[in-house]
């Protein structure tokens, strides 16, 4: 495991005070605002975060390793790829629960390639965002719009992503 | 925030935490049953260690969330991207999408905004792919920390140019009007909640 503050916490630490200190110049105590957002959203969404997180791991221990590697290992090419991209629009919820259990995937065996088109599918397609927000703001005919454009990103990524893993080799599980 | 507030406590322990403690109990109980203690104790400390890595990031991008949707209001980005037109909307929205913090409740309004504001259906498409696939903040909270740094890169590099691709073929796809057909008003009003990280 990297350590306690690896080079993503000095990034996201840094750009929080660049943002506290532009808040704070701008006018009517914005910084005041958006610190407590901030908070609100921490107080709210860190339970769950928390049992999210603990699930994840006994998932990961109970997946088991030879069909995880058998249907979406770094081997099984295209058909990875494709399971990656019809599995995706059924995780449910935020990256609270898609980022845990691609972990989980991720330790048990599963390809970077499928992961990477699962995760794209999982962004442009998941339907509970799709069901909950984008049709009752923006209307089954934008929705269908976007679905269409969008319908070439997850299989693209996850061959862009087969491509890398052929040249430069498969990055490993970090934790 | 003039919505009725609903507690923080009454939305931090709502069905959905309770869910998760649901499957965390079948999950724990079942590893228990099939590998023993030994395996429970192991997750367990392996799951706290995850859990102290992701703190300080964790905070930090919910500090970093709130500070921008305070700096930059919903109908002030819509007003930059609603006034640029061709490649440039398409790129500009793809740009802007990347860079908004949050989840949908943050999102959303903004593009419905956009759309007020006059942006067309390539730069909403755009806009949308772009904060789904590389929101920076999902990618420094979650992504980073958990997946590691080679991953990120691989998956970000995979995806970066979609977004656009995806706003170019939104404009060349013959349907008729698109958008909200009402109730605008009362959609925007989620913009003050506080979204998912």
């Amino acid at each position: 495991m990297p350590g306690f503050f690896g080079p993503s916490a000095f990034i996201l630490w840094g750009l929080v005070a660049a943002a506290f200190v532009i808040a704070l110049r701008q006018p009517g105590a914005r910084h005041r605002q958006g610190v407590k957002r901030g908070v609100d959203m921490l107080l709210v969404n860190g339970p769950r975060i928390c049992v999210a997180i603990l699930a994840a791991g006994f998932i990961s221990e109970l997946l088991p390793q030879d069909l995880v590697a058998a249907w979406l290992g770094a081997d099984t090419g295209w058909r990875g790829i494709v399971i990656g991209c019809a599995v995706g629009p059924f995780f449910p919820g935020g990256p609270l629960v898609i980022m845990p259990l691609v972990l989980a995937l991720f330790k048990a065996g599963a390809g970077v390639p499928a992961l990477i088109a699962l995760l794209a599918t999982a962004s442009t397609w998941g339907l509970h965002r799709i069901l909950m927000f984008e049709i009752p703001m923006m209307g089954g005919r934008f929705t269908a719009l976007r679905l269409v454009s969008s319908i070439a990103i997850p299989p693209l990524a996850g061959l862009f992503a087969a491509f890398m893993v052929a040249a430069f080799g498969a990055p490993a599980p970090v934790h | 925030m003039r919505r009725p507030q609903r507690s923080r406590a009454a939305e931090a322990f709502g069905p959905s935490f309770w869910v998760f403690v649901a499957v965390f109990g079948l999950a724990a109980w079942t590893v228990w049953e099939l590998k023993g203690a030994a395996a429970v104790r192991e997750a367990l400390a392996n799951d706290l260690d995850i859990l102290v890595f992701l703190a300080p990031r964790m905070i930090g991008g919910m500090l970093l969330a709130g500070l921008v949707q305070a700096i930059l209001p919903p109908d002030l980005v819509a007003r930059w991207v609603g006034e640029e037109s061709g490649m440039r909307g398409i790129i500009i929205g793809a740009v802007v999408g990347a860079l908004t913090p949050g989840g949908p409740m943050t999102s959303f309004p903004i593009v419905v905004a956009f759309y007020m504001s006059g942006a067309d259906r390539g730069a909403l498409v755009a806009y949308l792919t772009g904060w789904s696939l590389l929101g920076f903040q999902r990618t420094l909270v979650w992504e980073l920390p958990l997946l590691g740094e080679e991953f990120t890169l691989y998956r970000i590099a995979a995806v970066i140019a979609l977004p656009v691709l995806a706003g170019v073929i939104a404009r060349r796809i013959p349907l008729g009007p698109v958008g909200p057909g009402r109730e605008v008003d009362g959609a925007v009003a989620p913009a003050d909640r506080a979204g998912r990280g």
